[in-house]
């Protein structure tokens, strides 16, 4: 889904890059101010996680396969400020590294694939804080979905105001054609992301939420 | 297991290679902005672009089928993009192909904006590819620090690539060892809930793996900062390549407008 180089024009591309800008600037300052050094090695390995996360194919349909995007995952179990900082990173790396996604369109795929993602994951997190039971793997599901149909929708309409579509295509057509598309890689996206969280809970709540032990079964009784 | 180094090419010696990542990093950022900032459908002011491009790849003897394999391996987004294009843009046709009661029509101004948009593509992953194939990368983050990028940023950057390969490979590891065991059969939920088992687990490693760096770290005397060496120094042919670079970008981008206000 990285938008390549050329295909946006310098005022999507350069509003892209300052809501991104702003974005970072804000997750790096706090970053810088709340997180004790432990973070520092954290995110870095939590980068190269999310590469390998994408090597894991989930069975889809017969003969089709999808993977984790890892915005989404990482809002969840990072919080969002980390998740954005990660994502910015590894998306940096694709562009230079990997000629994946333009120099000039990272401010773009940053915002599509890290701050985007990271809030909705953020705020799926603030309900895993919560006693929710299965209503939080509903929301985890359906914040799955919508990460990725708006990152699709998001693309698409960049690409139009820059005039990057195809001329008798239409942005409706273009909007319905990635929409239906991305709603299945947004299903694996949920339920994966469903699936992962719960695992990961499960078995290390208090290491990914950093409540002590006492607290948690304190506000249990 | 064997990976490939990405930054393979840049333990070389040319005078690209010498030439510091700091004024690389500007050049490189300049001849990007440069090429997508020139007007739709012109060709023209894309060629002096090309030609630096092509000088620099000379000057750090890149082998070209280093470079052309790596142009391959391009974002499918882009190709569907740049292949729709002669087939949905209206404008003059120049090709019709009759196909069943439908007809298929090429059209000239499709043509050339895909021509256009490719150019644009290649002359940018090319670019990008090599300030990489003539940077070692620990050389990038350093340019980049001394570029005022923000600290957390450049660090975050430097162990993502530092770790990179060693999650890989437990992560190719655990792949492997989960299809040995179902061989990619079963029922479709057995098999979804195996591959989020992986990537938990592989979460799980990864998270209990930067607590044992940081305690390494800690052991070592980190305190919350990193001290690289402070190496380099602008050298006089420093100052000279990044301001002609900077310079021809300028020239490209004010000649594209000129001609066409």
């Amino acid at each position: 889904m990285h938008i390549g180089p050329g295909f946006l024009s310098p005022p999507v591309w350069m509003g892209a890059a300052a809501v991104s800008g702003a974005a970072l600037a804000g997750s790096l300052a706090v970053a810088g101010r709340r997180l004790d050094d432990r973070k520092v090695p954290l995110m870095g390995v939590m980068g190269a996680f999310v590469f390998a996360a994408q090597m894991v194919n989930f069975p889809v349909l017969p003969g089709t396969s999808g993977h984790l995007g890892g915005g989404f995952l990482l809002g969840i179990l990072l919080g969002a400020p980390l998740a954005m900082i990660v994502m910015a990173s590894i998306l940096i790396v694709q562009a230079l590294v990997f000629q994946d996604g333009g120099i000039e369109a990272l401010g773009a795929n940053i915002l599509v694939m890290g701050v985007m993602p990271a809030v909705i994951g953020e705020a799926v997190r603030r309900l895993w804080l919560r006693p929710l039971g299965v209503l939080a793997d509903v929301a985890t599901f359906l914040g799955g979905v919508a990460a990725v149909v708006l990152g699709a929708t998001a693309v698409i309409l960049m690409l139009w105001v820059s005039d990057s579509l195809p001329g008798s295509v239409g942005l409706w057509r273009a909007i319905g054609v990635m929409d239906l598309v991305h709603l299945v890689i947004g299903v694996v996206e949920g339920a994966a992301s469903v699936a992962v969280a719960r695992y990961v809970l499960k078995v290390r709540r208090d290491a990914v939420f950093g409540e002590p032990l006492a607290q948690r079964e304190g506000a249990a009784a | 297991m064997h990976h490939m180094m990405l930054d393979h090419f840049a333990n070389r010696s040319t005078p690209a290679h010498r030439l510091d990542p700091a004024a690389k990093t500007v050049a490189i950022l300049a001849v990007v902005l440069a090429t997508v900032l020139v007007g739709r459908d012109r060709f023209l002011p894309l060629v002096p672009v090309a030609a630096a491009l092509a000088a620099y790849h000379a000057v750090s003897r890149t082998p070209v089928r280093y470079a052309l394999r790596r142009l391959a391996v391009v974002s499918p987004l882009a190709v569907a993009v740049v292949v729709l294009f002669p087939f949905l843009e209206p404008g003059r046709v120049v090709i019709r192909w009759p196909v069943g009661g439908a007809e298929i029509v090429v059209t000239e101004e499709g043509l050339v904006r895909a021509g256009h948009l490719l150019a644009k593509f290649v002359l940018c992953s090319w670019a990008a590819l090599l300030l990489l194939a003539t940077t070692r990368f620990q050389d990038l983050m350093q340019g980049l620090a001394r570029l005022r990028v923000p600290r957390v940023l450049v660090t975050q950057l430097a162990f993502l690539y530092r770790y990179l390969w060693v999650v890989m490979d437990e992560g190719m590891h655990m792949r492997m060892a989960r299809a040995a065991r179902d061989g990619g059969l079963g029922p479709w939920r057995l098999r979804f809930r195996s591959r989020a088992g992986v990537v938990g687990v592989l979460f799980l490693r990864s998270w209990d793996r930067a607590e044992r760096i940081y305690r390494a770290m800690t052991a070592r005397g980190f305190d919350g900062t990193l001290h690289a060496p402070r190496r380099g120094r602008m050298r006089v042919a420093d100052w000279l390549f990044v301001t002609c670079t900077v310079a021809l970008a300028a020239a490209v981008v004010v000649g594209d407008h000129l001609a066409h206000a």
